[in-house]
């Protein structure tokens, strides 16, 4: 439907003039053109004359942009007839030619070739050119007998005639002949890339390249480019093409009949989009795509399309019951259908079973993997059938590293030692050289203090990997350990021999003193200085009583310690660093033997004069000490750790960072020292009053790790100091508090926890859940009174009991209120 | 759907050798430093079937949805490329003049 041109006659000429103006400024030609011919109707000035011709020129332009050559040459034409220059004459012809007004143009820049510049004249004359190739022949009647456009003509078409005669060497001769300057000059580039563009399709690109995008053969160009490009890039061009530029890019391609159609169906297929179209163009076309690689894509594919099974079938031949369980298997999987894609796993591992061929077993034992892999991904790490499955699958091909440590993890994290135990060892029998292995192996060995077996595969894995730390470090342990044990029964020759072999796997730049300690204990044992608490080792301990007496011709208790014992027990001492780690360690070391301490420390330490100061930095060795030692499962860190009480206590105004009282305090937690903890927190908290940290260690302290014995308003201010935390961003402290707290909240019954708002009213069921607090938590009658006193205090009301409690006048008291 | 084996240009039934040979010299082709996409490419085929055991479980297990263009790849590379005749070149050239 046209529009409707507008009028404006009865409005004024200025309103008009200025309307017209603010048009053309706005890009708004057609109708600027429509207001100025009105005025010039009225008055014929020449400002609205020009205002007119340079709109005509805007809107020529403006539709010669969308392609509406023909549009723009009227206009452009209407503008000449009100001036008389020729402003875009170039652009003016070039609007002719693309119009189809050829031998116009033609006579118009013969005219005009000397006023415009050659830069401008060139691409028109370009133009021409390949008019005169592809159609208009006419124009040769119009060209003078001399112009250059028709020597060159006739050079390209020469050339043309042998590319199409496939004379190379006569195209190449006749392309030479053509000047840089010639119109033709593209198309020759362009002939030069055609002849190379099978031969060296790169070499042709590069050509093809050159050809600058304001040429007439720019698109051609282009075009030629399309045919050298990836096959989706391809698909896509041609389905933009016009009928002949695909027949084109068909012959370079080597495309015939057969396979256009098969392009065309994939094209059909591509918009459709389903892997049913793909397998019907697949299986349509199985002769142009060959038999083999058919059968292959569809097969492929029918993971995807299960559907298409029979289709395939039918086609292709019948599919085993295997090939199609392993075909809805991965279609399942796929579909994230884990439970339904094990079942078809299952299935197919039993299709193969009745199978004889070589890799059957190998097949089914990768199947049970794949199933185990699956259960994993789903999260049941506890499903009961990964370690069946898993033996299955090693009893059909054992040489797969990552079942048996799936099978040792499953069973260690079940706590069944029997089977961990098992597994490791035919991890080991498998794999005697897996560094993994063995660290696993000896890991264990040392967990059920099997430290001569641990220390053997030490040494087999620092073999294998002589710089693993942690072998180096268990190596030394288990050593040390044996050693221990072997001290413990007496024999020392072979104890010797076990702490000689721990030192070799200390570097000499990070000795701890630990084995010179235990040396010098040994020594003071087997010269009969010293005996170990638990008299029970006395039968087995004759040999070094023996050696001892040997030595020293007497009575065992009267001997003196020897300087050698004493040299080494000094030696530990300074490499522990001496003060008060040395101390420690001295004591761990010998509470290990089961010795006394009050008989050793007095010959290293003397015990008239007070310990020294501990500097910051012996205080942190200490803390890393405890820590290893802890982690070692030693047992006894209390006790030691109160003998060491007195300096660390006086360390305590040192200045020390938050994080590392912090780690004191852990440490402290740990070894379960609780009235130091409690006095490392309230000296820590005069520093950093309200800190969550120090005040949940205060509270842990006070109450002896007893959450029963905790008030109910430091409950409160426990609560409050999570919160704290948690807004702090200080999450360790407040999980490390809320544990705590749940402590007493997890241990209540339901109708005694104030967190939970379930009301019961069976009373043998209440009493029962008490008891069991009770047995469970084992309290004193007194403990018993106060946390009945606190449930009182909390606003619960405690059913009747017929067991006798303990009561307190409080209690009582509050009763005879209610 | 370009296989681990078409990747590395190689038979289906190729040993461990060949396959390793073949993977060398795709190597050399494209070094990671100058090629490093088709480098990544090369070395996953080869981890897929380097040795028997990785062979079976690719056979088992792999499944990559053909796509369509791997199928049009195919479809695009079989014929034999020749000269376009003189019409033909002529009319794609008029045309593209009118398109361009």
């Amino acid at each position: 439907m046209r529009k409707k041109k507008k009028h404006f006659p009865n409005q004024p000429i200025g309103i008009l003039e200025t309307k017209a103006a603010d048009l053309l400024a706005k890009g708004r030609h057609k109708e600027a053109i429509e207001i100025y011919k009105q005025l010039l109707k009225k008055q014929p000035r020449s400002s609205w004359q020009a205002a007119l011709a340079k709109a005509y020129l805007l809107r020529a332009i403006a539709l010669a942009n969308k392609g509406m050559y023909k549009e723009a040459v009227v206009l452009w034409e209407n503008r000449a007839n009100l001036c008389t220059d020729k402003a875009c004459f170039d652009q003016y012809i070039h609007w002719l030619i693309k119009a189809g007004h050829h031998i116009n143009a033609t006579h118009l820049l013969m005219e005009s070739a000397e006023s415009l510049p050659d830069d401008v004249t060139w691409p028109l004359w370009a133009h021409i050119g390949a008019l005169l190739l592809v159609k208009s022949q006419n124009l040769l009647d119009i060209l003078p007998a001399d112009a250059a456009l028709l020597k060159h003509y006739t050079l390209i078409k020469a050339a043309l005639d042998a590319y199409y005669r496939e004379e190379d060497t006569t195209t190449l001769e006749f392309l030479k002949q053509i000047p840089f300057r010639s119109p033709y000059r593209d198309l020759r580039t362009i002939l030069n890339a055609l002849l190379i563009i099978h031969s060296d399709p790169n070499g042709a690109n590069v050509l093809l390249k050159k050809v600058h995008k304001d040429s007439p053969y720019a698109y051609f160009a282009q075009l030629i480019q399309l045919a050298g490009e990836s096959e989706e890039i391809l698909l896509e061009g041609l389905s933009k093409l016009e009928h002949h530029e695909v027949s084109f890019i068909a012959h370079l391609k080597g495309w015939d009949k057969e396979r256009m159609k098969v392009i065309s169906m994939l094209q059909i297929a591509a918009k459709r989009d389903s892997h049913k179209a793909l397998m019907e163009v697949v299986i349509a076309n199985r002769l142009i795509f060959g038999e083999d690689y058919s059968r292959q894509f569809c097969m492929a594919l029918l993971p995807s399309y299960p559907a298409g099974i029979k289709f395939y079938e039918r086609i292709f031949g019948t599919l085993s019951a295997y090939e199609k369980n392993r075909i809805i298997a991965l279609n399942y999987e796929q579909k994230g259908q884990s439970y339904t894609a094990e079942r078809y796993w299952r299935s197919c591992a039993e299709n193969l079973k009745t199978r004889i061929e070589s890799d059957t077993a190998q097949k089914i034992a990768f199947i049970l993997r794949h199933i185990v892999e699956m259960i994993e991904k789903r999260g049941d790490t506890d499903d009961d059938d990964v370690p069946a499955v898993l033996t299955e699958s090693l009893a059909l091909e054992p040489d797969d590293k990552p079942s048996y440590l799936k099978l040792i993890q499953w069973y260690q994290h079940q706590n069944d030692k029997k089977n961990y135990q098992k597994w490791i060892d035919a991890a080991i029998k498998q794999f005697p050289l897996d560094s993994e292995v063995l660290f696993l192996a000896m890991e264990a060995a040392t967990s059920k203090k099997a430290f001569k077996k641990a220390a053997s595969l030490a040494k087999k894995l620092l073999k294998v990997d002589p710089i693993n730390v942690k072998a180096r470090q268990m190596a030394k342990f288990s050593h040390l350990s044996h050693a221990r044990k072997l001290i413990q029964f007496g024999k020392y020759i072979n104890a010797r021999k076990e702490l000689e072999q721990a030192t070799q796997f200390e570097r000499s730049n990070q000795r701890s003193g630990v084995v010179q300690i235990n040396q010098g204990l040994l020594e003071l044992q087997a010269s009969g200085f010293i005996k170990p608490k638990k008299r029970q080792a006395k039968k087995r301990i004759q040999p070094g009583l023996l050696e001892a007496q040997c030595q020293n011709g007497s009575n065992p208790k009267s001997v003196v310690p020897n300087p050698k014992s004493l040299e080494l027990l000094q030696e530990g001492v300074q490499l522990a660093g001496g003060g008060i780690i040395g101390q420690f360690r001295v004591i761990v070391e010998s509470k290990s033997q089961a010795l006394e301490t009050t008989e050793i420390l007095p010959l290293l330490f003397p015990q008239n004069k007070r310990t020294p100061l501990p500097t910051r930095h012996e205080v942190l060795e200490l803390v890393n000490s405890i820590n290893t030692y802890t982690k070692e499962g030693i047992t006894f860190l209390k006790e030691a750790v109160e003998q060491v009480k007195e300096p660390l206590l006086r360390a305590m105004k040192l200045k020390f960072s938050q994080e590392e009282i912090l780690s004191l305090c852990q440490s402290l937690k740990n070894v379960a020292h609780q009235p130091l903890l409690k006095q490392c927190a309230d000296r820590a908290l005069k520093r950093w009053p309200g800190h969550p940290s120090f005040f949940y260690y205060q509270v842990y302290g006070k109450a002896n790790a007893n959450i029963y014995q905790v008030s109910m308003q430091d409950i409160e201010r426990l609560k409050n100091a999570a919160e704290k935390a948690e807004a702090n961003g200080d999450k360790r402290t407040s999980t490390m508090i809320i544990g705590f707290l749940n402590q007493f909240e997890q241990s209540l019954p339901p109708f005694l926890n104030p967190f939970d708002g379930d009301d019961f009213d069976d009373d043998a069921n209440e009493l029962n859940a008490i008891e069991a607090i009770l047995d469970k938590n084992r309290l004193s009658p007194n403990e018993l009174r106060k946390f009945m006193e606190r449930l009182e205090e909390m606003g619960l009301d405690l059913p009747d009991f017929d067991v006798p409690l303990p009561r307190s006048s409080k209690l009582d008291k509050e009763r005879k209120k209610r | 759907m370009k296989t681990p084996f078409d990747i590395l240009d190689i038979n289906e039934d190729a040993s461990d050798k060949a396959i390793k040979k073949a993977y060398l010299q795709k190597v050399r082709q494209y070094p990671p430093e100058r090629a490093p996409e088709q480098f990544q490419r090369i070395r996953a085929a080869f981890e897929a079937i380097m040795n028997r055991q990785q062979r079976l479980k690719y056979q088992l297990f792999h499944h990559e949805v053909p796509s369509f263009s791997t199928l049009l790849g195919r479809g695009l590379q079989i014929g034999k490329p020749q000269r376009p005749p003189k019409e033909v070149l002529i009319q794609a050239l008029n045309q593209s003049l009118n398109n361009g």
